[in-house]
């Protein structure tokens, strides 16, 4: 993987950056993800989470299997606010 | 505290310095910051990293018009004209947005008329320049939202910023300055000489030598206290957003409750919820933010929410600032508010000023620390 490769396509983050979150003392997934918003876009971080991971691994010299995920948050995929707004009336009509 | 002594025997000192800033959130970078910057040998610790608690959840405001009483008002006004100047020193983009002023819309009638009376008290003020806005000046300001509202109040002195921006900012200017920051250091306990003076900082990688400590804790920030006998009068309440992908600027005006950033995203929120440590999301308050923006903003109903997140603040019982030192422990500070992002700035020049000249010229005596400690103003504390 180059240094210029895009990691997180929805906020268009590449490897070097990454790298540069980590070597700033950067240690979780979660503080990878604020520094450089790779995970914070669109499909949060649903594509690149698991390279971040891997990256994150290898530059801290982890096993993969120690690196945490970020904190899952609701919702699994975007939802319209109308959605939300209206989701007791949904109820209801169930 | 005899128990600290004796554990000073056994626990290694790793670090040696001045002050020790505890809690790497916007309040204690700023803090850190500023003592640097006056000279000062400083290490920064917290139990994860930088800006891992609340300051990563929070709205991102810069505000002060709507704050009571006025004279708390006036400190956050005081905060917001410093944060230009520290973004500057910083050199550094953190998305501060105070050219266009903030507005607070009124969607009632009653809305309107009690933030028209809530700005009548704030004029006891002469920095309060804010005033209520027709609807019409309202959509001048902000296109985006609804025709159904009543009008807003506005003040020049509002705005926002990206808060994680502004935190890494200020670790990368702690950085410049020669501040230690020791990150994943949990603070467990204070070392104090016979006289209860500070001299130490005990944490989960070991002892550091200090003179002063500055508790800035956010909504962890009463078990520090607690650690040398002190009851801060504060707790831990959730609060909640939800953020929608990208759209067209429509809201270009910061605002508070949903507002729009620059790149697009809508940040609805913030519930104020119940006490405790508890950080989990739920499906009621994303209904509740939702059908409130709608209300606000009514094309946010085509938007999507990508994401709904929580984090704690810091609530004091009274809503003010725990800010100064405790006397009975000489060379401990608490600076603590609900408004930590707004207010890191000043607190930063407060803390500082106490530390290296004694005093300072912000007036801080609504914000004693020990107000609500029925210990702390006895004479048999000691």
């Amino acid at each position: 993987m180059k240094d210029d490769e895009l990691i997180c396509r929805c906020e268009e983050i590449t490897q070097a950056e990454i790298k540069e979150a980590i070597k700033f003392g950067l240690k979780t997934m979660t503080e990878v993800k604020r520094f450089t918003r790779a995970g914070m876009g669109l499909c949060q971080g649903m594509t690149c989470g698991r390279l971040v991971m891997g990256i994150l691994a290898r530059e801290t010299n982890q096993p993969l299997s120690e690196v945490k995920p970020c904190t899952s948050r609701p919702p699994v995929r975007p939802v319209p606010v109308s959605v939300l707004a209206n989701r007791v009336t949904d109820d209801d009509q169930n | 505290m005899k128990a600290g002594n004796q554990r000073a025997e056994v626990v290694k000192t790793i670090h040696s310095t001045e002050v020790v800033v505890i809690g790497a959130g916007a309040v204690g970078c700023s803090i850190a910051y500023w003592l640097a910057k006056r000279g000062k040998d400083v290490a920064l610790v917290d139990r994860g990293g930088p800006g891992a608690g609340t300051s990563m959840a929070t709205s991102g405001l810069v505000w002060s018009s709507y704050k009571e009483p006025y004279t708390y008002m006036e400190l956050n006004l005081r905060s917001s004209l410093l944060w230009p100047k520290m973004v500057e020193e910083l050199g550094e983009d953190v998305e501060l947005r105070q050219d266009r002023g903030g507005v607070k819309l009124c969607l009632t009638e009653e809305d309107y008329i009690n933030l028209e009376a809530l700005a009548e008290r704030q004029r006891r003020s002469p920095l309060f320049k804010g005033r209520m806005l027709s609807p019409q000046e309202v959509f001048e300001l902000q296109p985006g939202v609804s025709r159904q509202i009543v009008g807003a109040l506005w003040s020049p002195h509002d705005g926002d910023a990206n808060p994680i921006k502004w935190v890494f900012a200020l670790v990368r200017g702690c950085k410049r300055l020669g501040v230690k920051i020791m990150r994943d250091a949990e603070v467990t306990g204070f070392d104090l000489d016979e006289s209860n003076r500070v001299k130490g900082v005990f944490t989960s990688r070991g002892r550091i030598e200090t003179e002063y400590a500055v508790n800035a804790g956010g909504a962890w920030a009463g078990r520090l206290a607690e650690m040398v006998g002190v009851t801060l009068g504060l707790y831990a309440s959730r609060g909640q957003m939800l953020v929608s992908e990208p759209a067209p600027i429509v809201c270009p005006t910061p605002m508070s409750i949903l507002r729009q950033v620059p790149d697009g995203h809508f940040h609805m929120g913030v519930t104020y919820e119940g006490e405790g440590f508890e950080a989990s999301s739920t499906l009621e308050a994303a209904e509740q933010l939702a059908k409130n923006a709608i209300k606000m903003v009514p094309l946010a109903r085509n938007l999507s929410v990508i994401r709904h997140f929580a984090g704690l603040r810091p609530m004091p019982r009274d809503g003010l600032p725990f800010l100064g030192p405790i006397p009975h422990v000489p060379g401990y500070y608490v600076a603590v508010s609900h408004s930590g992002n707004t207010l890191s700035a000043i607190h930063g020049k407060i803390i500082s000023d106490l530390i290296v000249d004694g005093h300072t010229d912000v007036p801080i005596a609504d914000y004693d620390p020990l107000r609500f400690d029925e210990r702390g103003k006895g004479e048999g504390h000691l």
